[in-house]
């Protein structure tokens, strides 16, 4: 058999230059970043998280087709990515506090008081979030993200009307476990 | 009657309705306590904002842009999709072996691209490694038929590439034992700087022989959408020979033991030894290349095939010594810096400069190439490199 390089046809376009996708895309990264560093707390795993987000919607055949706005789905598989991560934060802390006793160890300079502070005040934040309702929880970084009600409605999958009861409680139930803390 | 408490909460928001709105309003009129309610509402709903604002990503902390971040996509749908040359590269697993990757893509561009004449042993020049330098590209800007040129190469360069493995893969206990097996003066770095027990172990080099069939070249280049890239028509049938030493690796660490990064399955492919710090170094592969051989339009076609503009690619082949250094292709979402290193020269390649993340250097000395990558800062790497004895 005989094969003939460069007499194939070539496969059709990639789709991940999709318009539609790339409009998602712009609209939707700076935001979905932002959120997702919020509840994990390190740049670059909140950069993979929210491009595994993209990737997911990229596959899902509804939007290929541009049917409607994803939006919602994809605060609802962020926010679901990003809580997960951040349950899961014991663990990730072990490994910090090793890489932290690594760098005293090797690092003649202090962190500047400013900066240990922030991080206190972050694990503070965080561990609250860890201990309310999850719904809650997510409801507070959503709405601190800058999701309107309809969105945030969306991403939880909660009645419209309901979000502003669900989230007068969760700043009731935040504000008690912080000042407990 | 009274609003609800959510009604209540929504009204800061500016979440009612007109209708709702104008009737809160009048109620608050009439009905003190749930103004006051709405208030204690409203400064708690600030306290708590407050509060969450810790959180936020600093000035130094924010995103990177969605442009580079759209380039960073590309890469990462590539790798999930499984195309050939991008999973190599850029999965998690081979990161720690970018080096012997972009050295294997140098030769195999170098090798498939070279002007050479059919005189096969009249060879005068000769490319050697001796520095190395990084040009960054933009994997938006690859070709959309990127995947199928692969497949064409690799049926390319089954059919007319030879090649001959030298040595064998086995482990080393010592880097004299390393030294004497390679014919390199393998060096490590002080143990101190690098935790985890230590691995050394050799890969096999190889000579490897092309023989250029032009037509087929410039028809794979058409395919992919570089049919403006062209070659001298006396290339045709001429043979390229190349040599690739045995690679010595240091691994220091667990390899069974992945950083655990929440959100992600620890036991997924791609978590291999992603703590690990590895060291590779080699004798720098060499390219033989016939007599006047314009080196610099070679240079410029690779830039060109990295995805630069041929203004660009134009300019930049000027600067570049081509037949001593290894130019490098570093995605445009990574950070790139050139370092002083080992005494030399080198390129520092980050995921981004501010964070302790996965980092790359890369140098070349006295004849020999050396690529670290583990995780930790920018000094990180340099403590560890200066360290080598």
């Amino acid at each position: 058999m005989t094969i003939t390089i460069g007499r194939v046809k070539p496969k059709p376009l990639s789709s991940t230059t999709r318009p539609d996708f790339d409009a998602v895309f712009q609209q939707h990264w700076p935001r979905l970043v932002a959120l997702l560093f919020r509840l994990t707390g390190d740049r670059d795993e909140a950069e993979d998280l929210a491009l595994e987000v993209f990737w997911r919607l990229h596959r899902k055949p509804s939007v290929q087709e541009g049917s409607q706005d994803p939006g919602g789905w994809l605060y609802r598989v962020a926010t679901r990515l990003g809580y997960n991560a951040l349950r899961s934060r014991k663990r990730r802390d072990r490994y910090e506090q090793e890489a932290a006793a690594q760098a005293a160890g090797t690092s003649a300079q202090p962190a500047p008081e400013a900066q240990v502070e922030q991080r206190q005040e972050r694990e503070r934040v965080r561990n609250v979030l860890t201990r309310m309702r999850p719904r809650s929880a997510q409801l507070l970084i959503l709405r601190h993200s800058g999701l309107s009600y309809a969105e945030m409605a969306d991403a939880l999958s909660i009645a419209p009307g309901s979000v502003g009861t669900l989230l007068a409680r969760a700043e009731k139930e935040f504000e008690r476990l912080y000042r407990s803390h | 009657m009274h609003p609800t408490e959510g009604q209540l909460r929504a009204f800061f928001d500016g979440e009612l309705s007109e209708d709702e709105l104008a009737r809160m309003q009048a109620h608050f009129e009439i009905c003190p306590t749930c103004r006051q309610h709405a208030e204690s509402l409203q400064v708690r709903a600030g306290q708590v904002q407050a509060v969450l604002s810790a959180l936020d990503p600093t000035q130094a902390e924010s995103a990177a842009s969605v442009r580079d971040a759209r380039s960073h996509f590309v890469v990462y749908s590539s790798t999930k999709e499984k195309i050939p040359m991008f999973q190599k590269m850029f999965a998690p697993r081979f990161r720690p072996l970018w080096a012997i990757l972009a050295v294997t893509l140098v030769l195999t561009v170098a090798i498939s691209l070279p002007p050479v004449r059919a005189i096969a042993n009249d060879f005068l020049g000769l490319f050697r490694v001796q520095q190395v330098s990084a040009v960054p590209f933009d994997p938006l800007n690859l070709p959309q038929n990127f995947n199928f040129a692969q497949e064409s190469i690799t049926q390319l360069m089954a059919e007319n590439l030879k090649y001959e493995i030298v040595g064998k893969a086995q482990n080393a206990a010592t880097s004299e034992e390393a030294s004497s097996l390679v014919g390199i003066p393998v060096r490590l770095p002080d143990s101190s700087l690098v935790p985890g027990a230590l691995k050394l172990s050799i890969q096999p080099g190889a000579k490897i022989s092309f023989k250029v069939d032009l037509e087929r070249i410039q028809s794979i280049l058409s395919d992919a959408g570089f049919g403006d890239i062209k070659f001298p028509k006396e290339l045709d049938g001429t043979t390229v020979n190349a040599e690739l030493p045995m690679i010595v690796t240091a691994i220091y660490g667990d390899e069974t033991q992945s950083r655990a990064i929440a959100g992600r399955d620890p036991d997924a492919e791609g978590s291999w030894c992603s703590n690990c710090t590895v060291l590779v170094q080699l004798a720098s592969p060499t390219i033989e290349t016939p007599e006047g051989v314009d080196l610099t339009a070679i240079g410029k076609a690779y830039l060109r095939l990295t995805g630069m503009s041929d203004a660009e690619a134009d300019s930049f082949s000027q600067t570049v010594d081509w037949s001593t250094t290894l130019v490098i292709p570093v995605p445009n979402f990574a950070s790139r810096e050139t370092v002083s290193v080992d005494g030399v020269n080198g390129i520092l390649i980050q995921q981004s400069p501010s964070y302790d993340t996965q980092y790359m250097l890369i140098w070349a000395k006295d004849g020999l190439v050396y690529a670290l990558t583990g995780y930790g800062t920018r000094t990180t790497a340099l403590e560890i490199a200066n360290s080598l004895k």
